[in-house]
């Protein structure tokens, strides 16, 4: 076990999610090469071997490892099998998998040839994968076909030299538009990029709060820009903590590295470290940390699965080991909670925005997690369910000590229940203290102040000019206390 | 201009989601759509623009009946903008992607490139003409849908929840725009949960509940003479609310007004 002296140097990299994109991207590849493959003509009995062609292609651009290479080979053997009009086509089966095991050998050795440049890699690659391909495909032709020599040698060969020619000229024509293309998407494996291991760090978090994030620089994918920037903050056991701040200056980032999403599920590199109950993200996986920290993202569809409303509440109960005695009383519960009962048997897709939204959360509180992290949980609730959520959550923290972290435009609905607000601008905090104070310092120092409530707003004006009490409007209640006092004409609104 | 005469509509026969709908929606105006989660405003405006059919009665375009026409053919006059603007967005570029509706309609290419560079000018989108559309913000691809609806020429532009987890800038730079737009003389259909929205921004409301048309009438209406707000799903926004303790003030739509109001009206001595 090493020692970490200076937490905030620490770097952790990790490649984007899609486990599987290697699989999308050969496939849509060879697909390519089975078409050219069919339709190129042959100029004096010769046309490039598109399918190798696209397989090096795709190998080059999602850097599989060896077996995910054979795989590729195997598939690429199939098709040309398939649409082979050579006497003896089962060459292919070992002939491909062969030269795309080789093809991934050259690519990752890449790495050691720095001057060796994308373009390059294609020509060469292209060529000798062709030529190895070739090789194996005659030779086993020669063998099985009892073919004379001469023909093996001085009309076969020549004829993989050619053919492995033209595939270095058509290698690299192809995999600059696919590179762009799949670039774009995102698809793309960095050629620098590797994985760091931190099993043999012993990592101790500065403070024993909950949740301890300590220095946090982040770059998601292959971003070049950080989206949030030393971040440090603790949330104790107890807290209610509020995070605002523009659209994109790193609030759902934050949210994310405290449930291990970021880095492990988006990828790209961490420096400084976060800690929850006392263990580093990068030391556990996102489903042991589920077990403590229920999330709900902002993208809240993308979490439901099941077909229908009470699948989706006992899947994520099964998920934690729930009893499954336990689980149907417990839907009953959750879902009279989120204003559901009813929908049980309803699929999700004949939901609405704002129901599936209710299940999101419902889906969360079933598994009873201690604590809370919720991106923008009311965006597409009605005002009723707005309120009974953070009455909802509100209880839970003040009776159970449930911890609380919320990121929500609607900052009045919060303001009742939080204890702690955190203001973030451009991806670093910029204030972190109680709720009203800093509402007070965004007002003070206009930051961000489209996002405060129009009663605290109302509040200081109407203080400023010397019309207000002394305590800041935190519901309308308030508002309407203050002003009985100071209008004569009052009426019970 | 358009309007709904009698509608029913469930989605499964057993059950009647709402009937007994009829409203009418006139140029210029300024409607908001409102009501608690799932009692039906997308699904309103899902029938406006011909993605549902009404079990029974009809739905009128300046008197012509245009109950079984096909979206595609409603679409010269109701633009949409999805509460996910991404799953409405096939084409490579804005460009492409806003042009599509007028190549449709069969203009010439000179005349569709100027209809398009008009109408991401409009949204203020020229700069990303040649954008691809899934890397742009929500709030531009938003703007990229109302683009389309222009560009079409659609004379009715209904919007999905639009601000919901949009920031508060981004929400007052859309709302500037859809009041610039209804200026020129479109009618705005906007569902919201956000009764601030509500009462500063829109000239009407409907409100939909009970299994029918529970409300139709001005924001003022809607928040001062109603009493059953809480089961409408709706809330009085706090700024009606305080100047409804100060009579004198009169009806307040926004905070801003209510605070202005309020230290003039204390300036001159609070009666
Ligand atoms: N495909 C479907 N099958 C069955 N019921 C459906 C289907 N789609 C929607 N519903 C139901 O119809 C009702 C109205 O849905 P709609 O989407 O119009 O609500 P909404 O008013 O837009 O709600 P929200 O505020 O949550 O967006 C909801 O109760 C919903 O559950
Ligand atoms: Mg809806």
């Amino acid at each position: 076990m090493e020692r970490v002296a200076d937490i905030s140097k620490l770097v952790y990299r990790h490649k984007q999610g899609g486990q599987f994109r290697w699989v999308t991207v050969s496939v849509l590849l060879l697909a390519i090469g089975a078409i050219l493959h069919l339709v190129s003509p042959s100029v004096a009995g010769v046309t490039p071997n598109w399918v190798i062609a696209t397989y090096c292609v795709a190998i080059q651009l999602t850097r599989p490892t060896y077996k995910q290479a054979v795989g590729i080979g195997l598939v690429a053997a199939l098709i040309t099998l398939m649409t082979s009009k050579s006497a003896f086509p089962y060459g292919n089966l070992a002939s491909e998998p062969i030269a795309a095991l080789f093809c991934a050998l050259l690519v990752h050795g890449q790495a050691r040839f720095a001057f060796v440049g994308e373009k390059t890699l294609a020509i060469i690659s292209g060529f000798f994968t062709t030529v190895l391909s070739g090789a194996i495909f005659v030779t086993l032709l020669f063998f099985i076909m009892h073919l004379p020599l001469t023909v093996y040698l001085f009309g076969m060969w020549p004829l993989v030299l050619v053919v492995a020619l033209c595939n270095a000229v058509v290698t690299p024509l192809i995999y600059m538009p696919a590179h762009h293309f799949f670039e774009k998407q995102g698809f793309v494996a960095d050629r620098k990029e590797e994985e760091t291991s931190h099993a043999n760090y012993d990592l101790k978090p500065a403070s024993q709060a909950l949740i301890s994030v300590e220095h946090v620089t982040y770059y998601y994918g292959s971003s070049k820009s950080s989206a949030i920037k030393d971040v440090s903050l603790v949330v104790n056991k107890g807290d209610f903590l509020v995070i605002t701040g523009p659209a994109g200056c790193g609030k759902s980032t934050i949210c994310q590295a405290m449930v291990g999403a970021v880095p492990q599920f988006y990828g790209g590199q961490m420096q400084g470290m976060v800690f929850v109950e006392g263990q580093a993200v990068t030391q556990t996986t996102i489903p042991k940390l589920a077990m403590h920290v229920g999330f709900v993202p902002a993208d809240y569809d993308s979490t439901l699965v099941t077909m229908t409303v009470e699948e989706e509440i006992a899947f994520a109960m099964e998920n934690r080991g729930y009893d499954p005695a336990r689980i149907t009383s417990r839907i009953d519960q959750v879902l009279t909670q989120v204003g559901l009962k009813g929908l049980e048997k309803r699929t999700i897709t004949g939901l609405s925005g704002g129901q599936r939204q209710r299940l999101a959360i419902g889906a969360v509180l079933a598994t009873n997690p201690e604590i809370l992290v919720l991106d923008e949980p009311t965006s597409s609730l009605d005002p009723a369910g707005t309120s009974e959520l953070y009455e909802l959550v509100g209880r839970l923290n003040k009776e159970e000590g449930i911890t609380l972290v919320v990121v929500d435009h609607n900052l009045q609905a919060v303001l009742p229940y939080a204890n702690r607000a955190i203001l973030v601008m451009d991806g670093e905090i910029v204030k972190d203290a109680s709720m009203l104070d800093t509402l007070t310092y965004m007002y003070e120092e206009r930051l961000y102040t489209d996002a405060l409530p129009s009663l605290f707003v109302g509040y200081m004006q109407l203080k400023a000019a010397g019309y207000a009490g002394q305590a800041p409007w935190i519901c309308v209640a308030d508002a309407l206390e203050d002003i009985r006092g100071e209008v004569p004409t009052y009426v019970k609104g | 201009m358009l309007r709904v005469s009698d509608v029913a509509f469930g989605y499964v026969p057993e059950q009647t989601l709402f009937k007994d709908v009829s409203f009418t929606i006139e140029s210029g105006e300024f409607l908001a759509v409102g009501g608690r989660n799932g009692c039906g405003k997308t699904t309103i405006t899902r029938l406006l623009v011909g993605l549902e059919t009404p079990r029974t009665g009809r739905i009128f375009y300046n008197d012509t009946d245009i109950t079984g026409w096909t979206p595609a053919k409603r679409s010269q006059y109701i633009g949409y903008v999805f509460q996910q603007p991404d799953r409405q967005m096939f084409r490579p570029t804005v460009a492409q992607e806003v042009a599509f509706g007028p190549e449709q309609q069969g203009y010439s290419r000179a005349e569709v490139k100027e209809i398009t560079a008009q109408a991401l000018e409009r949204v203020r989108l020229s700069d990303k003409a040649d954008a691809y559309p899934p890397l742009l913000h929500r709030g531009e691809k938003q703007r990229v849908a109302i683009a389309s609806a222009l560009a079409m020429q659609s004379e009715i532009l209904i919007l999905d929840e639009p601000t919901s987890g949009q920031d508060g800038t981004e929400t007052k730079e859309l709302l500037g725009l859809l009041q610039s737009l209804r200026k020129d003389g479109l009618a705005i259909v906007l569902i919201t949960h956000d009764m601030e929205i509500i009462a500063s921004q829109c000239s009407r409301v409907l409100v939909m509940g009970n299994q029918t048309k529970a409300f139709d009438g001005s924001p003022e209406e809607l928040f001062t003479k109603r009493d059953d707000l809480e089961a409408l799903g709706l809330e009085r926004p706090a700024c009606v609310s305080l100047s409804m303790a100060v009579p004198s003030l009169g009806y307040c739509a926004s905070m801003e007004e209510f605070t202005k109001r309020m230290i003039t009206y204390k300036q001159q001595g609070g009666r």
